[in-house]
């Protein structure tokens, strides 16, 4: 069940784990985490992971695509599209 | 993946970390895997480790038509395999064991690539009965991912051996970069001295982890600082491979730092336990 959250919630949280990896989350929001190279391959697997475990969605092999998970943005708008509270 | 495969299936030895990502990169290159472990926690572990490769890959580089991963613990089953990549924990005494008992199963022509990122190839090559099929082939987790592969030859290698690791490795869609055989090789030799160092230095309060690593990712444009890569390549490997060198090279550049052998006993391993030089998990998470 999708855990029923804002926006800003969504962001903060994504902001928090982001934080684990990179020093300085500040005005990163469109920053390319994966394909520039600021996040690691397994840490990406690790925040589908987060994702799934904090906002009661599963990620579907289809939902795999880059640019669900490449920015703050991206994974914000991805989770508000599956848990429905965009 | 190109064309079609050099050898029917390969085998992998040792179904830890890298071994179930080389595991993952065989069979999504297309070729069948047979991947054996003594332990059925290990190979139960390697299942949701392959699962979450592919998640990976599928994510970086699309969907790919993967061929089958069969789980075993029974050796006897390597035996049609036309190569077989050997990942068990760096320790020497460990290596050498396994491929004492990986001649009694494997056919004579199969060949043998060491996936080691330190240990000297033709020491282990020496204690089987087919040392000229022993080759080194340094795999970077994940495997999948990165398409460089460090690749050792020893003096005593069958050509044939080598030829058909790149073959292998071609069809996975590698490059290689072939070194001569000597502990640490290329790679390894220069990072831990790196790893070693900084954790010296932070220890001693010169400079923070977080810094240190600014410092190799800002001014020399490193991917990853060497304190971030020594809790992604966990601290347990790194005392380890430092071991190794210290023997091959002698201990002046290589003994560990007292720090990391402290990190070691209080199970801060890196990212696999959830604290290295940084911590990674939060409390209430699973």
């Amino acid at each position: 069940m999708p855990v029923e959250v804002s926006t800003q919630e969504v962001r903060s949280a994504v902001q928090e784990f982001l934080k684990r990896f990179i020093d300085d989350v500040e005005g990163i929001d469109d920053v390319r985490l994966i394909t520039g190279g600021l996040l690691d391959s397994l840490v990406a697997v690790q925040m589908i992971d987060f994702i799934q475990q904090r906002f009661g969605i599963t990620v579907e092999d289809e939902d795999l695509e880059i640019a669900n998970f490449d920015s703050v943005n991206g994974v914000v708008a991805f989770v508000d599209r599956k848990a429905g509270t965009a | 993946m190109s064309g079609s495969s050099p050898v029917d299936a390969v085998g992998v030895v040792g179904a830890g970390v890298i071994g179930s990502s080389v595991a993952h990169a065989v069979a999504r290159s297309g070729i069948p895997v047979v991947l054996h472990d003594i332990s059925a926690d290990a190979l139960t572990r390697a299942r949701r480790a392959i699962e979450d490769g592919e998640r990976l890959a599928r994510l970086r580089r699309g969907p790919a038509d993967s061929a089958p991963v069969r789980f075993t613990e029974e050796p006897t089953d390597l035996k049609d395999c036309g190569l077989v990549v050997e990942n068990v924990t760096e320790d020497i005494a460990l290596k050498e064991a396994v491929h004492r008992s990986l001649d009694e199963v494997l056919a004579p022509d199969c060949v043998v690539a060491v996936n080691t990122s330190a240990v000297p190839i033709t020491r282990l090559a020496l204690v089987t009965n087919h040392p000229a099929r022993l080759v080194g082939a340094h795999f970077m987790n994940p495997v999948a991912l990165i398409d460089t592969v460090e690749v050792v030859r020893t003096d005593i290698v069958d050509q044939r051996a080598l030829d058909q690791l790149e073959a292998v490795l071609r069809h996975m869609g590698k490059r290689s970069v072939v070194v001569r055989d000597e502990a640490g090789f290329v790679i390894n030799r220069c990072l831990m001295m790196f790893v070693n160092e900084a954790a010296a230095l932070s220890a001693a309060g010169v400079a923070g982890p977080a810094e240190v690593d600014r410092l190799f990712s800002g001014c020399l444009g490193h991917r990853s600082g060497p304190l971030r890569t020594a809790d992604l390549i966990g601290v347990d490997t790194i005392v380890r491979t430092l071991d190794v060198l210290a023997e091959h090279h002698g201990p002046e550049r290589f003994t560990p730092a007292p720090v990391l052998r402290q990190m070691l006993d209080a199970g801060h391993l890196g990212r696999k336990s959830g604290r290295g030089f940084y911590t990674y998990s939060v409390e209430g998470e699973q």
